[in-house]
Parts: structure tokens; sequence; C-alpha cells
């Protein structure tokens, strides 16, 4: 069952029951986060031919991966009972299930496509494109074999 | 999988949101139950079981033998 939460109900609930919001840490941890992203990124040659400031690019790369940056801080923060509306045992619903069975065709279809894809793409078009579908089956194939292996270790 | 679980909730005047909330699932879980949509797994089978102090067999009988 759900444990009481001793404080208010926030949206976004809170670090623990009797914590303080979640929202508080992963909105300075996400920006320290985005900034360090920024500092990084700014200095990849991934722009060979920009001529904009270098700080400027850093808060710029930095801006654009904050909100991605502060959800993955609040996802690792949360304490999961204390966000309004979330069910104890969710892995029993059935939601759960239509998720793995979704999880499973999109994992099919993507081989099946992907495979297919690399194939027919060789015929018509440029080598690049088949070269890449190759590339996403063989990681998705190499991911699926990695799992199984894991799951089957005793 | 065939179940009397809408037959035993009515009998203890549960509704489908109670029961959800007695079992930490969505409302939805109970409905799919019911309709024979969605077969628990063995530790939710268990804990309907002990929500109406039955056990598993009395609730849930298998379609056809395996």
């Amino acid at each position: 069952m759900c444990e009481k939460s001793t404080k208010k109900p926030r949206r976004f609930g809170r670090i623990k029951p009797s914590g303080p919001p979640a929202l508080r840490m992963a909105i300075p941890a996400g920006l320290v986060v985005a900034t360090a992203i920024g500092i990084v990124l700014q200095s990849a040659p991934i722009f060979p031919h920009n001529t904009m400031n270098a700080w400027l690019r850093a808060l710029l790369i930095g801006a654009c991966v904050a909100p991605a940056s502060i959800a993955l801080v609040w996802a690792v923060v949360v304490d999961r009972s204390t966000v309004p509306g979330t069910i104890p045992n969710p892995e029993h619903s059935v939601e759960s299930t239509w998720y793995d069975q979704a999880a499973k065709d999109s994992f099919h279809l993507l081989l099946a496509g992907t495979g297919l894809g690399a194939a027919l793409t060789s015929f018509w078009l440029p080598p690049m494109v088949s070269w890449t579908l190759i590339a996403v089956f063989v990681f998705a194939a190499l991911v699926f074999v990695g799992s199984y292996l894991i799951r089957r270790e005793p | 999988m065939r179940n009397r679980l809408p037959q035993l909730r009515r009998e203890r005047h549960l509704s489908q949101e109670r029961l959800a909330a007695m079992l930490g699932v969505s409302r939805q879980t109970i409905i799919s139950i019911e309709k024979g949509r969605f077969d628990p797994s063995l530790p939710l089978a268990f804990q309907i079981a002990g929500a109406f102090d039955l056990r598993i067999e009395d609730i849930f009988t298998p379609d056809a033998p395996l």
C-alpha cells in the first residue's frame, strides 16, 4: 500500500514522504548537469565553422538540454509513492503488460523494418542509408543478446 | 482463465475502485481481470485471494487443462 505522506502532497512529488519537494533538488542539480554538458559540448568539434562566442555556445547548448537534464534528475530523486495518482504496484497492473507487449512489438518491427529496409535501400539509395539501417539492426540485436544473456544467468 | 471476481466483489459490496486501491493496482486492471482479458501475476492472484479470504483456485479456474 501507498505510504502516507506526512506533508502536503506536491504535484511533482517529494524526495521522501516527509522530505522536501523533488523539484527543489531536481531544478538546481539539472541546471548543473546542463551547464556541464554545455561546457563539454561547446568545445567538441561538432560545428567546425561556428564562429559564435564559446560561452554563448555553451549557454545555448545548456539551455537546450536543461529540460531533459532536470527531468532526468527528477526521475532519479523522486519517491514514486509521493506523486499524486500513482499506484503502489504498477508492475502487477494490466498497463504494465500492455507496455511489455508494445515494447516487444516495437522491437520486432524495428528488426524487420531495418533488416528489410537495409536490403531494399541497398538497390536504389546511397550506401550510407543501407549502412545506417544495418547499424541500427546490429545495435538492436546486440542489445537483445546482452539482455537475454544477463537474464539467463542463474 | 475464468474467475469469480465480479460475483465475489458484489457479495462483499466492493467497488472496482475500492478493490483496486486495496490491491495497489489500477482500476483498469480489475476491469480487465473481470472481463477475462488479463491473467493476473501470481503475486497479484495471491493478493486477490487474500483480500477475499479464499484460495486462488476458489477464484480462478483455467479455461482448459494445459
